[in-house]
């Protein structure tokens, strides 16, 4: 048996490894980090309004807001405003995807922070919008 | 035995002149399929990873620059710098331009003078031409497809680097090579 | 030594018989590569249709005294003429062409040439291959894009006029009784007297 106990100790790692992965939500994590950065307490209803809130383009006729291209129901798929590109959905209680990458996470905030307001987020905003968006 | 080394040199010959890179048959077809996850990720999470050998190096050059990236035909795309680097360097050691045993890459460089780095692929005079006389009800007017720049939704393998045409689809409009 | 017999007269000579059966395998083979995109096979199949064409013309003024071209241009009236007699199922005979197999071999001779060279045309502009490409020798986008859409209209013509051909050939050897398709293998043909 003792020679066995190797590779089943392998096996169990292997079996159970997909399972803790996915389970990872890093949602607390970014906070703690956003608040080391300057941020104070966080609110999913700022993060709300924030997620709503219009600005203009600078070159366009209309206006964007997250909703734009996430669109208003975030346990749907949203389509991008321009492209038509499907953005699947945002609420982790249907994608149990979100909130498990941070290189993720920073790429698309700062993509999509510039796209939308034209500027990059406060770390203070991000935590706000991940309080929020995690509540979904 | 003497026989034989004469068969075989004979044999040898013409089977080397058809590996040859370039006097040889077996120059590939399409373009090189991709061989780089990173770059497979990060340009495929929004749109259809064009393989490197779809545009010389000197575009890809331009268009990998931090501020290209910020305004990526008005999508913001940038990227860390260390991800930017690590691409920039996948897509210009297999651009076009340093291609020779892909028959896609070598006539779109051909096609191309040498001062000339088009930032999108349907501007390259080869990919241009071989799509001319599409009508507009095909692809810019066909809801299923929209553009040209969406090379997957009529070439069926084009994420296999394989642009042929008699493996193409044009959604809506299976019978196409009888319309045009 | 049938062949010898002074009821039989040589009617093809060997380059028109090589000739008429290489094009048939070139063109079939250059079609059906064309068909299935099989791209390296076309162009030299092509190249090859060039080659015997050429060969062809050249015949055409110097070979045979039947494979000459002046010997079978006939002018409209003889060409009215010859198919008002095959309609009385009386044909006029030719030891050449007949007026109406002349057509048609100017038919296809005419179809050929233009096939092949919007082939040459098309690889030289659109697919930056080829003879065209290699001598450097640029072609506008109008030629190009003419010479696209020729290409891939006149297979089908052509295949018509193939139909037609063996059509004619069939009927020819009827109301003659000469056997032309053994005179295409042969070069042999009985002596009408």
């Amino acid at each position: 048996m003792k020679r066995y106990a190797g590779t089943i100790a392998m096996a169990a790692m292997i079996l159970t490894m997909p399972l803790a992965q996915a389970a990872d939500n890093l949602v607390p994590q970014m906070q703690a980090q956003y608040q080391s950065e300057g941020a104070g307490d966080f609110s999913a209803e700022r993060g709300q309004q924030f997620w709503r809130q219009k600005h203009q383009a600078e070159k366009e006729p209309f206006t964007r807001s997250c909703e734009s291209c996430h669109g208003t129901d975030l346990r749907q798929p949203g389509e991008h405003q321009r492209t038509g590109k499907v953005i699947e959905a945002m609420a982790p209680s249907v994608n149990a995807e979100r909130f498990t990458d941070a290189k993720k996470i920073k790429k698309w905030f700062r993509r999509n922070c510039k796209w939308t307001i034209g500027r990059e987020c406060t770390p203070q905003e991000k935590g706000d919008v991940l309080a929020w968006l995690n509540t979904l | 035995m003497k026989r034989l080394i004469l068969l075989l040199t004979l044999l040898a010959v013409p089977t080397s002149l058809l590996a040859h890179p370039i006097l040889g048959f077996p120059r590939h077809r399409g373009v090189e399929p991709l061989t780089n996850p990173l770059y497979s990720e990060s340009c495929g999470e929004c749109h259809f990873a064009y393989q490197p050998g779809l545009l010389p190096a000197r575009s890809w050059k331009k268009l990998m620059a931090p501020a290209a990236l910020e305004d990526h035909f008005g999508e913001n795309a940038e990227l860390d710098e260390e991800d930017r680097l690590a691409i920039l360097k996948f897509l210009t050691s297999n651009a076009a331009d340093t291609t020779w045993h892909y028959k896609r890459s070598i006539k779109i460089t051909r096609s191309l003078a040498e001062d000339e780095a088009p930032l999108r692929i349907t501007e390259v005079p080869y990919i241009k031409k071989k799509h001319s006389h599409i009508p507009r009800w095909a692809v810019q007017d066909n809801r299923k497809v929209r553009s040209l720049s969406y090379c997957n939704r009529c070439h069926t393998r084009a994420d296999k680097g394989a642009f042929v045409r008699a493996e193409v689809d044009i959604p809506g409009y299976r019978n196409w090579a009888d319309l045009f | 030594m049938r062949r010898m017999s002074t009821t039989e007269h040589m009617k093809w000579d060997l380059f028109i018989r090589i000739f008429h059966w290489s094009l048939v395998v070139c063109f079939t083979a250059a079609f059906i590569s064309g068909e299935y995109d099989i791209e390296w096979a076309h162009s030299w199949l092509g190249y090859m249709l060039v080659l015997l064409l050429l060969a062809r013309l050249v015949w055409g003024v110097t070979g045979s005294p039947n494979a000459r071209f002046t010997t079978f241009m006939y002018s409209p009236a003889e060409t009215w003429r010859y198919f008002r007699s095959c309609l009385r199922n009386q044909p006029l005979h030719y030891d050449s062409h007949n007026p109406l197999g002349a057509l048609m071999v100017f038919a296809l001779l005419a179809g050929l040439l233009l096939l092949t060279a919007s082939g040459l045309l098309y690889e030289g502009w659109g697919e930056y291959e080829g003879p065209l490409w290699v001598l450097n020798i640029p072609v506008s986008d109008w030629l190009g894009q003419w010479s696209r859409s020729l290409h891939r209209a006149l297979p089908d013509g052509l295949l018509v006029l193939v139909v037609l051909h063996i059509t004619g050939m069939v009927v020819a050897t009827l109301q003659h009784k000469e056997n032309f398709a053994r005179a295409m293998i042969t070069g042999y043909t009985k002596r009408r007297d």
